[in-house]
């Protein structure tokens, strides 16, 4: 009868190693929960065509939201704009207003709240040359209710 | 002759007069004109001016010394110490704020359009907004409570561009259309800019609410860094 041999230390270090990763792999999965992302693409930018694209991502970790808004296209535009607003109880709680030339992408900062009845909203606005007009579009996190001029503007939820 | 001599007196004086001005203003600005890193450092400079025994909430000095925040209980000690380490946030209680002398506030504005992150504690914003030399913080369309006394408001404004292209930014009065608004009129420049500008609040009667305030400041910091690092490849690529 063949006796099972005891692993040796390396063998427990190295089981105790890929336990612990597991686990940590798992953990991060539990704790980043409901990752989300509107996001609107071949937005029409007049004089360049169906080139832009809007977004407002964002995801749920430890009892907090985050976001990001983006706007972005394929070829440079002249101007290009993300700004992102959560209201709650009449106020801005979190704003934050991003502009460049002649880029393709812009990002607004991660912002982050512990409330979770308002959505987190970006107005993103692309600009191909400076005699041409603006595209503008509208998305947001958690769901879309934010994704209209007038939750931008006066915090009411479309 | 004697006039001629007069005359030739009168010369030296203005050459030397203009010389010393010429050579002062020059000066003057090297010192003024600060260059911030574009790499954010490991333990970005996080500093609290204020009353040492804070206590607004839930927030204290265990907070500050869990956030590894250091404490410097007058503006001339916050002043001294950004001299030797580049200021990133700068967490100001309100009763630093009632004591803020005009020479102190030309030195708060300077960090505030460096792209400083300023978190003021339990001051309402329009003592805020005149600290900084804004007529107001809050959006037109805001209609709920002022900050109150266990609470907090961030701003963190920055514009990263040539001095010219500067120039039209501030005669456009950038800071104040975005807080009006969220919008800017586009300038028509030829020059790379970049501009943000952005506004958190909350109250400090939570852990999780404090917690969540050095999230954004943490979130704020990165931003600036990475600002500046992608405006320097821009002029680069030019």
């Amino acid at each position: 009868m063949s006796q099972k041999s005891e692993p040796t230390w390396s063998r427990k270090i190295f089981r105790l190693t890929l336990a612990s990763l597991v686990a940590f792999i798992v953990g991060v999965s539990l704790g980043l929960r409901d990752a989300y992302a509107e996001s609107v693409s071949n937005i029409y930018v007049p004089d360049a065509g169906y080139v832009g694209m809007a977004s407002t991502t964002g995801w749920q970790s430890g009892g907090v939201r985050f976001a990001i808004g983006s706007t972005g296209s394929s070829i440079s535009m002249y101007y290009m704009f993300a700004g992102m607003r959560l209201w709650h109880l009449g106020n801005l709680d979190e704003e934050d207003y991003v502009g460049v030339n002649y880029t393709t992408s812009v990002s607004t900062a991660t912002l982050s709240t512990v409330l979770y009845g308002e959505p987190f909203s970006t107005r993103s606005a692309l600009l191909y040359s400076s005699s041409s007009h603006s595209a503008l579009e509208y998305t947001s996190y958690y769901d879309k209710s934010g994704s209209c001029p007038d939750y931008w503007y006066y915090g009411i939820q479309c | 002759m004697k006039s001629k001599h007069l005359i030739t007196g009168l010369a030296a004086v203005l050459v030397t007069f203009s010389l010393f001005v010429g050579y002062s203003l020059s000066t003057g600005k090297q010192e003024t004109i600060q260059a911030r890193s574009e790499v954010m450092p490991a333990s970005p400079n996080i500093m609290y001016v204020g009353p040492r025994s804070v206590s607004r909430g839930k927030f204290d000095s265990a907070t500050l010394a869990d956030q590894g925040v250091s404490i410097r209980e007058t503006w001339s000690e916050a002043v001294r110490a950004s001299e030797e380490r580049p200021i990133d946030t700068l967490i100001i209680d309100a009763l630093a704020l009632d004591s803020l002398s005009e020479s102190e506030q030309t030195w708060l504005k300077q960090q505030f359009h460096e792209g400083v992150v300023i978190v003021s504690l339990g001051a309402q914003s329009g003592q805020v907004a005149e600290s900084l030399g804004l007529a107001s913080l809050r959006n037109p369309n805001e209609t709920g409570p002022d900050i109150g006394a266990n609470e907090y408001i961030m701003v963190r404004a920055l514009l990263i561009a040539d001095p010219d292209t500067q120039e039209v930014f501030e005669e456009a009065n950038w800071i104040e259309s975005l807080i009006k608004s969220g919008e800017l009129q586009t300038p028509d420049v030829s020059e790379p800019f970049y501009f943000a500008f952005g506004k958190s609040r909350g109250r400090l009667t939570s852990g999780a609410e404090i917690k969540n305030m050095f999230t954004d400041i943490d979130s704020f910091i990165r931003s600036v860094y990475q600002a500046r690092a992608e405006y320097a490849d821009r002029v680069q690529e030019r």
